[in-house]
């Protein structure tokens, strides 16, 4: 049984924390800091949000995050910045100073959750451009203002910054650096097991369990053959806060710095098994070499969850709409799994065995995905109701090199698909007869067949010279 | 570590001269003060409420066992019809609402039972325990079932002028249609909750999420067979409501009242977002067919449209909106020979409810719908259908309500001329020529919204202002702060008329005991109806004090206090010789070009010791209002609210997605109490009304239960999906009608504005084969429905 090393705001706690808590439980039931608010619970709307700062490498980087889904437990050796924390040493912080004096408010319910997006965006940047602005905010759901204010209160901040940019010395908070300099100690715990009761069914067997290193999931998850892997949370606590149950033991792995690696060899890309969305776009080989999976990652979730939730996530997760895994189907990418008894490579399409099943074993970790590089030509389309934050109801990704073409397809059967062609030609005949989609909430099964014959149109278009944008 | 920080930020700092209170300009939301229900500090003993909702749309309760349930961990009672003291019945206009169902249940998520216990999660255990038998019957879910089953709330409504029949029977061209709108969830971002506590006296005191602290007083005492006397409903603000916390927070201030009367406990509910938007009332879903016709050119002739709403399980306000509908079924055009008829169904989903427009929307969906096909049959544009049937000065409504400052044609004018149209259009045509995959649309549309609550005896307002010894003011009206910064304007208002600084001001809660009898803030009126009693009452308070500032200047003069004029005070008769102004917070008295300046805290104290009385209660009722229900004819309205717009969408072949590049609005404001505020309320309105008319769908399955249940998949727009560009002209138009200073209600009106982008898809789309045929696009515009539409047009061209 461990105590959890955290900060909120201006305060050092060492604190028992139980498994199931988000961090939204903890600010607002725990610690009673209700500036914070909670409105869906399922880290689609952004009230909640928070920035979580912790070091990555060198630096120290506050991210947004949807505290209503973010384990609490996770917030070991971090630095939490809920609104209360803004003001702490002044009248108002400047981001709040702008938001105000363009109108940015109404009501106020998402108020809190936009602020903090904005203090995450400008913290890693001083002058963000449109793009990043749309980006941070676009997980943030605003129904009164029609967002023009708030997107204006953004716009000048940055146009101050850039003409007074000796301003910026002060727009962390003065307690900030003292607590990043006790955190760079730094101590590492592995169990976290719980006591006392919550509003969570619980057992006195709950455990959350965090490995540093590959070997140290290898021992954990042979003494616990029934852990459920965590890394992110974004999936498993919306199901926590939808079913109020924990599952009774988790690992989590996103501490494992092994598996958090991005390497380029000449002909590969490696990414680690926990990689975060964010991480991947925002790495600065990505962006030199493989810009097309920047621009894809931009159209998935919104920043909060990019910022926790992991590319193996999704994968493992095994929607059958998955963005990303239908993305790396196209690429024809590898895994690399582990276990203890086990090391092993396989194509990612050959990882897909049925709805929500995978060859994926127990206590079996994707270690790593590898994708060829290869130049080639690379096009994503993604169908929903609404253009960002939303779940796809048709996806895919086509992948056109000297030798061969690839279709991916998710949304269309009940695992994503991917299809391979020699000639251009062959694609729609031989397609159409293998999808049999299904008509759901995101849409009907006519809507998808349209769909799949526009996709296909449009990777074509784009791919012979298309004029499409 | 607690350091105030200075001197490092920016030097010139426009706010630091701002003396509006923090609660007023939002400071204190922004810096995450703002404390909403469950928000403060919990009792110690605060219970909380799990509902058990009916599982069924239609269902007899065959058995309900709570024995088992009860012996459950930590449960500290169950609460069923049967424990209810007073009248099992929330309804206001019929009894046809329980507060729990007792024998039937009439909709999906309807209230059974009610567990109380510390730990919810203790009382979700228990609720698998509650034994609960159904006989399950056939429900009416949408309006064609209604209409098969004979299932209406009341007769039909109607609203005739002139001779349809003829007309249609001489008219050169007539067409018919049939027109749905889709339902469309509230979603504050607030959920619906109440926190009870019990006073002294066995008196009730709820903070409720309502927009009507009356009703949920009211209803609440009739509920635990009390008198009003005995309830008290408090309301800091609202996170959003919309309309949705008209009625629909009365079943749940009602459910926490039960239980905290019951276990004389303190008592929290606060419903998930899942469970708001599975057991709430909605924006009514409407079909209506209409025949319409007219001449060479366009001008209509007659218009016959039946109007049908699917009300849901109980009446709540579905007839005041069929009524808004019908108002509003000829948007802001004269037709000379018109019969509106409406039909309110009953069916078993939520009660559906007030939301944004209150059927408006609705109605004048149908009227543009049927402009847009004239346009087709005549190879027109609509706008030149809009333009020439446009209401002018002398016309009157169908109801006969006179047309006065009709500047609606000047408007839409305007609209289309700072666009710059025909520049706009030809660049339109110009792109859907070169892009294939990509093409844009426009559409126009005027606007005439109808200012007052159509049910008259609720236009009244009423208002208490307290001046303290110390020259501070504490102000109650009946209006709920609901983000409209309603307590902003009532501020601003004090202030002009006292001339005192805003931070002179406190704007108090809303609470039943300080306002009685408080009409709901809706309908766009709060401002009008508070704003007004407000006014009155700081110029009682005004007069009073000018006769006392007059004595300390050795004037004697006795003013009777109501005999005022209040925007021209120096002006008045009695006054004109010598002169007296309110300003910065000083009194200032002109005699014989010698001025005096007494300070306002001064006078305020003078006149304390003076025994003058420094409190005052007003009210005010919107004048000449009427409107007789079985002729159909009368003058519901105050004024109408003018405005037009213009918008360019573009939307993607491939996908089906749409933006808009820009958007034309000209509005009417009046004379704006706070441009700022009224700019907000605009650009608020328009994106909540493209969301009813694009991506926001709600759609229910066979059992009637509601399938989007979440912001996972219920959608409605995102940072990205605003406006490139906006161009807004707020109009002040001097009207006479206008209300409170000069200015024009704002929260409703521009909503309709929405409704252009889904003209403008379905313009857009009909670019693809050169507007030759008309698409079917249905509403809402998903991308689903925008590529079926598309695919149907290309099929029907093959």
């Amino acid at each position: 049984m461990n105590e959890i090393n955290f900060y909120i705001n201006d305060k050092h706690y060492t604190q028992r924390l139980e498994p199931g808590w988000t961090a939204l439980y903890l600010l607002r039931n725990v610690l009673k800091l209700t500036g914070t608010k909670e409105s869906c619970s399922e880290g689609d709307c952004g009230a909640c949000t928070v920035a979580i700062g912790q070091y990555e490498g060198e630096n120290f980087v506050y991210k947004s995050v949807n505290s209503c889904i973010y384990p609490a437990v996770k917030l070991h050796n971090t630095h939490l910045i809920s609104i209360e924390g803004l003001s702490i040493d002044r009248e108002i912080h400047p981001i709040q100073e702008f938001l105000l004096e363009h109108h940015g408010t109404q009501c106020g319910f998402c108020t809190p959750g936009i602020v903090m997006s904005l203090f995450s965006l400008f913290s890693i940047k001083i002058n963000p451009d449109k793009e990043d602005i749309l980006k941070f905010l676009e997980g943030n759901l605003c129904r009164c203002t029609g967002y023009q204010t708030i997107l204006d209160a953004a716009d000048s901040l940055c146009n101050y910054y850039q003409k007074n940019p000796e301003t910026y010395d002060c727009f962390m908070p003065v307690y900030c650096a003292e607590i990043q300099a006790e955190l760079k100690k730094g101590l590492n715990l592995t169990t976290i097991a719980s006591i006392s009761s919550s509003a969570l069914e619980r057992k006195e067997t709950h455990k959350y369990l965090i490995a540093y290193t590959i070997d140290e999931f290898i021992n954990i998850s042979n003494k616990n053959p029934q852990a459920k892997i965590i890394n992110g949370g974004t999936d498993i606590m919306v199901e926590v806060n939808i079913k109020r149950q924990i599952p009774e033991e988790l690992i989590d792995i996103s501490k494992i710095k092994e598996l958090k690696k991005i390497e380029f060899t000449d002909d590969t890309l490696t990414i680690g098994g926990a990689v975060t969305y964010d991480e991947l776009s925002c790495n600065y080989e990505i962006s030199q070499k493989f810009q097309i999976l920047k621009h894809i990652i931009s159209q998935i979730a919104s920043q909060q969850i990019r910022h926790t939730a992991s590319i193996s996530g999704n994968i493992a997760n095994a929607s059958p709409v998955a963005d990303m895994a239908t993305c790396l189907l196209a690429f024809d990418a590898e895994l690399s799994l582990i276990s203890k008894e086990n090391q092993r490579v396989i194509k990612l399409k050959d990882f897909y065995l049925d709805y929500k099943k995978t060859i994926l074993q127990k206590k079996e970790l994707i270690k790593a995905i590898i994708i060829p590089v290869k130049k080639a030509f690379v096009n994503f389309e993604k169908s929903t109701k609404r253009k960002a934050v939303d779940i796809s109801a048709v996806v895919s990704c086509c992948y056109i090199d000297e030798e061969i073409i690839r279709l991916a397809f998710g949304g269309v059967a009940a695992i994503p698909k991917v299809f391979t062609f020699e000639k251009q030609e062959d694609i729609i005949n031989q397609l159409l007869s293998e999808f049999s989609p299904l008509s759901d909430v995101r849409g009907s099964k006519e809507y998808r067949n349209i769909l799949i014959k526009n996709h296909i149109q449009s990777h074509l278009q784009k791919f012979n010279g298309g004029s499409y944008e | 570590m607690n350091k105030l920080r200075t001197g490092c930020f920016r030097k010139v700092c426009p706010l630091s001269n701002d003396k509006t209170p923090p609660d007023l300009n939002g400071k204190r939301h922004i810096l995450g003060y703002t404390k909403f229900i469950n928000d403060e500090i919990t009792p110690d003993n605060m219970l909380y409420i799990t509902i058990l909702h009916s599982k069924y749309a239609y269902a007899e309760i065959k058995k309900l066992s709570i024995e088992n349930a009860l012996k459950s961990k930590g449960i500290y009672d169950i609460i069923t019809a049967e424990d209810i003291p007073g009248e099992n019945q929330i309804g206001h206009l019929l009894s046809d609402e329980m507060l729990l169902a007792d024998k039937k249940v009439l909709y999906v998520g309807q209230p059974i039972a009610l567990i109380l216990s510390e730990n919810t999660r203790d009382a979700e255990i228990a609720l698998d325990k509650i034994e609960i038998e159904y006989n399950e019957l056939k429900p009416v879910l949408n309006i064609d079932e209604a209409i098969a089953n004979d299932s209406f709330y009341i007769s039909e409504r109607l609203i005739e002028r002139g001779d349809i029949e003829t007309a249609i029977k001489e008219a050169p061209h007539k067409i018919t249609g049939i027109v749905e709108s889709g339902s469309q969830e509230h979603f504050y971002m607030e959920t619906q909750r109440c926190r009870a506590i019990i006073g002294e006296n066995d008196e009730i005191i709820l903070s409720s999420a309502t927009q009507s602290t009356s009703e949920v007083q009211e209803i609440a005492a009739r509920v635990l067979n009390l008198s009003s006397k005995d309830v008290t409903v408090d309301v800091k603000r609202l996170g959003g409501a919309f309309g949705g916390k008209e009625r629909n927070a009365t079943l749940f201030a009602c459910l926490t009242a039960l239980a905290a009367y019951l276990s004389k406990r303190p008592v929290e509910l606060v419903l998930s977002r899942h469970q708001d938007i599975a057991c709430t009332g909605k924006r009514h879903p409407f079909k209506s067919d209409y025949e319409i016709c007219f001449d060479d050119e366009g001008k209509i002739l007659g218009y016959k449209v039946n109007l049908f709403s699917n009300g849901g399980a109980s009446i709540d306000l579905s007839i005041a909106i069929l009524e808004r509908a019908m108002f509003h079924a000829e948007n802001a055009y004269f037709i000379p020979n018109i019969k509106i008829r409406g039909n309110a169904c009953k069916t078993n989903l939520p009660p559906n409810t007030a939301f944004r427009g209150f059927g408006a929307p609705q109605g004048i969906f149908v009227i543009e719908n049927a402009i847009c096909k004239i346009a087709h049959f005549l190879k027109k544009e609509i706008y030149d259908i809009q333009k020439i049937n446009m209401y002018k000065e002398g016309h009157s409504s169908p109801y006969g309500q006179k047309i006065t400052d009709a500047p609606g044609s000047t408007f839409l004018n305007n609209c289309m001329h700072s666009a710059n149209y025909l520049k706009l259009k030809e660049q339109v045509d110009n792109f859907n020529k070169c892009n294939k995959f990509k093409k844009r649309g426009l559409a126009s549309i005027p606007i005439k919204f109808g200012i007052s609550f159509t049910t008259a005896f609720l236009n009244q307002g009423s208002a208490l202002i307290w001046i303290y010894n110390d020259g501070s003011i504490s102000v109650s009206h009946g209006g709920v702060e609901m983000g409209q910064s309603i307590n902003k304007k009532i501020a601003i208002i004090v202030s002009k008329t006292l001339g005192v600084s805003l931070n002179k001001i406190r704007i108090e809660s809303a609470n039943t005991k300080r306002i009685g009898n408080a009409s709901p803030t809706a309908a766009s009126t709060g401002t009008d109806i508070n704003g007004n009693a407000v006014r009155l009452a700081a110029q009682k308070l005004r007069n009073r004090l000018a006769n006392v500032a007059f004595q300390m200047c050795g004037i004697n003069t006795q003013e009777d206090e109501e005999s005022l004029n209040p925007y021209s005070f120096t002006s008045n008769k009695a006054f004109a010789f010598p002169k007296i102004s309110f300003k910065d917070n000083q009194i200032t008295i002109i005699k014989q070009s010698e001025k005096h300046s007494i300070s306002f805290d001064e006078v305020v104290h003078q006149a304390y010791l003076n025994r003058v009385d420094l409190g005052c209660h007003a009210f005010y009722k919107t004048p000449d209002l009427y409107f007789d229900r079985e002729k159909g004819k009368g003058q519901p309205f105050n004024y109408y609210v003018f405005g037009a717009s213009l918008v360019e969408v573009e939307i993607d072949l491939i996908h089906g997605y749409f933006n808009i590049p820009k958007i034309y609005i000209v509005h009417e404001t009046g004379k704006s109490i706070d441009r700022n505020i009224d700019k907000g309320q605009i650009t608020g309105a328009f994106v909540q009304g493209y969301g009813w008319c694009t991506m926001e769908e709600e759609n229910y399955d066979e059992k009637g239960r509601y399938l989007a249940l979440t912001p996972s998949t219920y959608k409605f727009p995102t940072i990205r999906d605003i406006p490139h560009s906006w161009n807004i002209g707020m109009i002040e138009s001097n009207c006479e009608k206008a209300s409170i200073m000069g200015s024009k209600a704002i929260g409703e009106p521009p909503f309709i504005y929405g409704l252009s982008v889904w003209f403008a898809i379905k313009n857009a789309i009909e670019s693809i084969n050169n507007f030759k045929a008309e698409a079917k696009l249905k509403h809402p515009a998903t991308p689903e429905t925008i590529l079926t539409a598309i695919e149907e047009l290309k099929n029907t061209e093959r």
